[in-house]
């Protein structure tokens, strides 16, 4: 085996295609690292070694016979273990899905990646059903934050952040149906694409939320994080809301920096009930940004309201045949917030879905004068494992409840954003909220890449204790 | 745009709403169960309240939207 490989996609790829690293060594040095690693971390609860290798010897094997490399060529990745891959069963966090039959088929993401050159590794660790945002998992065991073991990864793409931060792999898919992207990138310090709804095809994918489900990457550099979305892109009829459009790639200017762009921070609602060092880091970002102004997203407050009305009823609605046979096979937690979901009177959920309307048409107005809007990504580091409550502004909140305060007025209405990981100090990360207009990834993009090379914005790998 | 309708002054009541709503979505919940639920459901029922309190035209339509 030769020495190790740079640990970036980008480079990853760049040396596998022009045949000074071989695929096959970049798997088996990767899958050798989570072997080391993961006993520590629990982010992977399959690894496809065998798939993974095969794959990697088909591709040296391609290249060798003059193949044109893929922009991906031998990067390997991490998918979240609600999108389907063939022969695994789609657990999506539930001991109840384990008794499903094997996926047949790869899902729609998970196929144009491994199109583009990259290799699927292993299915990686969520919380129950999507529906959570601490990363803790009592079916397979919590996810551990390879900056601070005994604290949160955030969810519920917990086994997503935490893979990225210990270094084990370049690349991983989660899901973001309230923050379950943004929320982990943050707690572990990564960079996370929640796109806008409907530009990522979700086909085979587990949903939990049909109307505000999104499937997005998570990196732990901004470049990585544009190929890996420029390479996922493009209509699927498979998925019901994947729009029509077609790729819009945001490499080629993904380098055009920030001249002429209108950036202001989220004020009111977004500068509230927070730990300060949470502003702090949304402060450090519009400084370096020059973004001095600051803009009211209305009535968020209602939004937040209406997601969570949203998500309680439609995921009870999903869930309402396993409530009735399997009630005592759930989380607990996941369980009784159900219920109460499935509680809820028709008019509450017709009145969320219509205020939702109202919020975007005047979000879309906001937008009409600025180009990017930053806010925190959560309202503090991460918590401690277990920790059921935090004092937010004084007020003792519960954990798994509020994680998501910030979140989930935006992706509400499935406004892109990129999160990104900021260090204030020696303690661990936070994450900032990069949000643009429906359909602008490329602008949230260019923000993000202009911060991580100001060195505002870096995801170092986690240093194992 | 319209007034607001006041809501009732009647006390929710989610232990007797529980009861009476489990058998018809034909969920057995058990008392262990009852006190995580309850507090689950007033949660929702103040994110409800934050929406019903809110005037909106009656020409807002719902967000979700099929297209044929």
């Amino acid at each position: 085996m030769s020495a190790a490989p740079p640990m970036d996609a980008a480079s990853i790829a760049a040396a596998v295609a022009g045949r000074r690293s071989t695929a096959r060594d970049v798997v088996a040095q990767t899958l050798d690292r989570i072997a080391r690693t993961d006993g520590r971390i629990n982010a992977f609860t399959d690894v496809l070694g065998a798939r993974a290798l095969a794959r990697a010897e088909a591709l040296d094997a391609a290249l060798g016979e003059g193949a044109t490399a893929g922009p991906l060529a031998g990067v390997p990745f991490a998918v979240k273990n609600l999108i389907d891959v063939a022969g695994l069963t789609t657990r999506a966090g539930a001991k109840i899905n384990r008794g499903h039959p094997q996926a047949q088929r790869d899902g729609a993401l998970v196929r144009r990646l491994e199109a583009a050159g990259a290799i699927l590794v292993g299915a990686l660790n969520m919380g129950e059903y999507a529906y959570d945002f601490t990363g803790e998992n009592i079916h397979d065991g919590d996810a551990h934050n390879p900056h601070a073991l005994d604290h949160m990864t955030g969810g519920s793409s917990s086994g997503s952040g935490a893979a990225l931060a210990a270094g084990m792999v370049p690349l991983t898919l989660g899901s973001d149906t309230n923050g379950s992207i943004r929320v982990p990138a943050a707690f572990c310090g990564c960079f996370g694409l929640k796109p806008t709804y409907g530009r990522l095809s979700r086909a085979g994918s587990f949903p939990f939320v049909g109307s505000l489900d999104h499937l997005g990457p998570m990196a732990r550099g901004v470049a990585d994080l544009t190929l890996a979305y420029d390479a996922m892109q493009g209509p699927d009829p498979d998925d019901p809301v994947a729009t029509p459009r077609a790729a819009e790639p945001v490499l080629p200017v993904l380098e055009s920096g920030i001249d002429g762009l209108r950036i202001a921070v989220a004020g009111d609602y977004f500068a509230r009930g927070g730990d300060p060092d949470a502003f702090a880091a949304v402060a450090r970002v519009a400084q370096a940004l020059g973004a001095g102004r600051t803009v009211e997203l209305p009535e968020a407050h209602r939004a937040r309201a209406a997601a969570y009305l949203i998500t309680a009823a439609e995921g009870a609605t999903l869930h309402l045949d396993r409530l009735r046979t399997r009630p005592g096979d759930f989380d607990p937690a996941v369980r009784d917030r159900l219920i109460a979901g499935a509680m809820i009177p028709a008019p509450f959920v017709e009145r969320a879905q219509r205020f939702r309307r109202w919020y975007r048409d005047a979000v879309l107005d906001l937008f009409g004068g600025v180009d990017v809007i930053l806010a925190p990504a959560t309202p503090c580091r991460a918590p401690k494992g277990g920790q059921t409550h935090f004092v937010l502004d004084g007020v003792s909140l519960p954990v798994r409840a509020n994680i998501g305060v910030f979140t989930q007025p935006i992706s509400f209405i499935g406004l892109p954003v990129v999160a990104v990981p900021v260090r204030l100090d020696d303690g661990l990360p936070l994450g900032v909220q990069v949000i643009a207009a429906p359909w602008r990834e490329d602008l949230a993009l260019r923000v993000a890449r202009y911060l991580e090379r100001a060195g505002i914005c870096t995801a170092p790998i986690a240093e194992l204790t | 745009m319209p007034e607001p309708v006041p809501s009732s002054a009647a006390v929710f009541d989610p232990e007797a709403y529980i009861a009476a709503t489990a058998p018809l979505l034909g969920i057995a919940i058990e008392a262990g169960w009852t006190d995580a639920i309850t507090a689950n459901l007033r949660v929702l029922a103040g994110a409800a309240a934050l929406l019903t309190e809110f005037p909106l035209p009656d020409t807002v339509e719902a967000a979700p939207r099929f297209e044929a």
